[in-house]
């Protein structure tokens, strides 16, 4: 479900980028101000390492010979709570972004929000608490847990499809696509909601305390300071909305324009292509126009089959420079580094 | 198969101690451009296979000049195909109007439309990983702290790249000690998953409170102390602003759209 | 779990040792602590240290060891008894002082080295106690020098083996430059030869000191007192040859 870089818009990618980053800002806050916020940083860090090594492990799925593995969103805000919960798995997801390719760098905001923030700070507060309140048990977790991970997988691949719609990067129709990612995902969080569930009830089992505290923030001993001002509270909450809905719309007003750049340089220079440039802009865009394939422009068929040749051929051309060019500066060094050892020795 | 994995972790972290001209350009030149060079790959035309062509020339040079093993990189870069391949075969099934002809075969914008997809992906793909070959991982940390990024967020991405090798190590322990008990060898019963990642949570918690133990003997007290930055030198700042002019340019008249 | 929120991290404000760097006495006296779910770890411990003594703490897993050590440096607070360190107290107003004061070497490395790379993981400390950037880097490296370990500094702690993972540990907390040293099950994760290093940095070490460990040998070999616990209580205490020979240790 990791979304990619070749998928998105930079339009939608900033966007989503923007919706995430005010979401992992307020959870920084309201960690910081927690006061058990201290000791949580070393515990978020080694679950989060923990989600990270789950989800490599592949558990087969009985009666259907295949193999699954769990993404952990609600697993970790179960453990951990909301806030750190999504700090959490936003570090995961950077890393994996980073070191594994996982989604790509530009759609690292997308990422974080379909997998991290839709189910830390959606579902587990709407759904998850609910369900357990007013104190976990067995049944309550089994439900809590397959209901939130089907409904943030539901969630997270409606994401997906939005942002890559909203990118106008594939031509898949957008009632389709959702038609082909909404029944998988459900299939899917059937699976990681049991799986999540036989977890978490494994851990309540064993330490009931590190649930409950995640959910209700039952703080041992220390509840006798309550410093905190109810109107900090309101104004982080407000603004928490406010940068998700303005992350969010800004995505969306990007979407009528498949094009980021092409659109700001639309309204920089007043038409599209560049035209008013004049002088050399002109003839380049005039060049532009004849030649390119893009759509918008016409190709009368056949006419236009010397220029893509061309546009072919230059292509090849560059692909060859570029890996003759890598490869000398390869052989090069390494014959220097050869002309270095035997130096020393 | 896992201790596989811890190793393809921190192989890309051998290589960032390596010491070429990319390697000593400071964390935020390398992280400015690569972004840059993602919004420039991304933002062409969804049918412009040539536009993004030049682009190639970036990977090819940092990947050459900063040694990165294109063969390990090229390896990694299969895993992040299968999703960009599939909605770009979409593509190629749905949008069967022709763009040209070609030596008498129809083109189709489909077909454009996969070949830019797949371009694109690597493109993207190998940048970030040019990035990660050749920056120290503490260095991207650091600039990302220097860059007002929450200081807990930073730390934590840094304690979980930390003691992501450890857990790793352990779930490995415990795969291995339960597939030598169990008939099938092929993953782990959904059924057992919950007891087995179950255990991993409660050993994860005990280690997460031995590690804060370890850091307020230290002195922590929940603020992380600062640390040494370096700032970018003026080769920094022109390396930035010669490879964006050139991305833009680049961006701006597609070479090959215009032979 | 506890902790020292109320406390300011020193990070604002640099104090000075009052009294040096020599080792420091230790004396525990009545200490019971007790778990959550009420049973005890530790029932009514006393014991006293002269500054520069070597004492092992011997005792099965779950004696009550690591709940003592952990007692020390005041991560778990007593339920009865008091420690001194030195001249102070350990207690919720003292927790920086005496946290300076005593190094606490944990039992599995893995657990102390947070760090991506091995230089900031020691410099943790001496930048949490306030000290400047160049401070930091001179006490970090004096230290990796005087253990034969300058060439780790740039290293990760990933790719290091037991034995380099130990020294670097050992390195984290004696760059604080403690009184009292405590280790925990300091061989465990060690072969013979990274075992052997072990000892020589051992011997070299002038601070109060206790080893924590189920392993005879080792406390015959670099103590000169053994404290045996059992059950969270001491069973036995005096010079070590004595001690062993009585547990049918030796």
């Amino acid at each position: 479900m990791h979304m990619a870089d070749a998928l998105l818009s930079p339009g939608v990618g900033g966007g989503m980028y923007a919706a995430s980053v005010a979401a992992i800002a307020i959870s920084a806050a309201k960690i910081k101000k927690d006061d058990l916020g201290e000791s949580k940083v070393p515990l978020m860090a080694v679950s989060g390492a923990m989600d990270f090594a789950a989800q490599m492990i592949n558990f087969t799925i009985p009666a259907t010979g295949s193999s699954g593995h769990i993404g952990g969103g609600i697993l970790l805000a179960a453990l951990l709570g909301p806030f750190a919960g999504l700090l959490a798995l936003a570090a995961v997801l950077v890393i994996q972004c980073l070191f594994f390719a996982d989604g790509g760098l530009l759609a690292l905001g997308c990422n974080i929000f379909n997998m991290g923030v839709i189910p830390c700070l959606f579902i587990y507060p709407l759904a998850f608490r609910r369900v357990l309140s007013p104190s976990p048990n067995a049944k309550r977790i089994w439900a809590g847990s397959v209901v939130c991970v089907v409904a943030s997988l539901q969630l997270g691949a409606f994401g997906v499809v939005a942002e890559t719609a909203a990118s106008g990067v594939t031509e898949l129709p957008f009632s389709a696509f959702i038609l082909l990612m909404q029944p998988i995902h459900l299939a899917i969080g059937v699976v990681e909601g049991l799986v999540t569930a036989a977890i978490l009830n494994f851990v309540y089992a064993a330490r009931p305390e590190i649930l409950t505290s995640a959910a209700f923030g039952t703080r041992p001993q220390s509840a006798a300071k309550t410093r905190k001002p109810a109107s900090m509270k309101k104004v982080i909450l407000a603004f928490a909305c406010v940068a998700i809905v303005a992350g969010a719309a800004l995505s969306l007003l990007a979407s009528p324009y498949p094009d980021g750049l092409e659109w700001s340089m639309e309204k920089v220079a007043g038409t599209a292509g560049l035209e008013a440039g004049g002088g050399v802009f002109e003839s380049f865009a005039a060049a532009q126009e004849r030649l390119s394939f893009m759509p918008g422009y016409d190709f009368a068929a056949g006419a236009g089959t010397g220029a893509p040749v061309a546009g072919i051929i230059g292509a090849a051309a560059v692909f060859a420079a570029a890996g003759a060019a890598g490869l000398v500066i390869r052989v090069c060094k390494k014959k220097r580094r050869a002309a270095g050892a035997a130096k020393d020795a | 198969m896992l201790s596989n994995r811890i190793h393809e972790l921190y192989v890309l972290e051998g290589l960032a101690d390596n010491d070429t001209a990319i390697h000593k350009l400071h964390p935020r030149a390398k992280l400015v451009v690569t972004f840059a060079y993602i919004v420039a790959v991304v933002s062409f035309n969804r049918y412009d296979v040539l536009g993004d062509v030049p682009f190639f020339l970036y990977t090819a040079l940092v990947c050459g000049i900063g040694e990165a093993p294109l063969r390990t990189l090229h390896k990694r870069f299969l895993i992040a195909l299968p999703f960009c391949a599939f909605a770009g075969l979409t593509n190629l099934l749905l949008d069967r109007q022709v763009a040209f002809a070609l030596g008498g075969a129809a083109v189709t914008f489909g077909l454009l439309s996969l070949l830019a997809i797949l371009l694109r992906t690597y493109l993207c793909v190998m940048a970030v990983f040019a990035l990660i070959a050749t920056t120290p991982f503490q260095g991207l940390t650091r600039e990302l702290r220097h860059l007002r990024m929450p200081q807990i967020f930073i730390t934590l991405i840094e304690m979980i790249y930390r003691y992501i090798g450890v857990l790793i190590d352990e779930a490995g322990c415990m795969s291995t000690a339960y597939k030598l008990r169990s008939v099938k060898t092929k993953g782990i019963a959904m059924k057992d998953m919950g007891s087995f990642v179950g255990q991993l949570t409660i050993r994860s918690f005990d280690r997460g409170e031995r590690v804060y133990a370890a850091m307020a003997c230290r002195g922590y007290g929940g603020e992380f102390p600062e640390m040494e930055y370096a700032g970018p030198k003026p080769g920094d700042i022109l390396f930035i602003f010669l490879l964006c002019a050139a991305f833009a340019a680049l961006r701006v008249f597609p070479v090959l759209d215009m032979i | 779990m506890h902790d020292d929120r109320d406390e300011k991290p020193a990070g604002a404000h640099r104090h000075r040792h009052p009294h040096g760097h020599g080792p420091a006495p230790l004396r525990v006296s009545g200490l019971t602590v007790r778990y959550s779910d009420g049973t005890a770890a530790l029932r009514d411990v006393s014991i006293d240290i002269k500054a520069g003594e070597k004492v092992a703490l011997i005792g099965a897993n779950g004696a009550g060891k690591t709940s003592l050590f952990l007692s020390l440096v005041g991560i778990l607070r007593p339920d009865a008894g008091t420690i001194i360190v030195g001249d102070v107290p350990v207690d919720k107003d003292h927790l920086l002082t005496v946290r300076r004061k005593i190094g606490l070497v944990f039992q599995n490395p893995d657990d102390q080295l947070f760090m991506p790379r091995i230089y900031d993981d020691i410099a943790f400390g001496p930048r949490n106690f306030g000290h400047t950037e160049a401070e930091v880097r001179e006490k970090v490296e004096a230290v990796l020098e005087a253990l034969g370990a300058a060439h780790l500094a740039t290293r990760s702690s990933l790719k290091l083996s037991g034995g380099e993972k130990r020294v670097c540990a050992i390195a984290s907390v004696l760059v604080m430059q403690p009184r009292l040293l405590l280790f925990d099950e300091p061989t465990a994760f060690l072969d013979m030869k990274a075992k052997a290093r072990f000892m020589e940095i051992l011997g070299g070490l002038g601070q109060t000191r206790i080893i924590a460990t189920h392993d005879p040998a080792l406390a015959a070999a670099v103590s000169d007192r053994v404290i045996v616990l059992e059950g969270g209580s001491v069973t036995d205490d005096g010079p070590a040859a004595e001690v062993l020979a009585r547990q049918k240790f030796a």
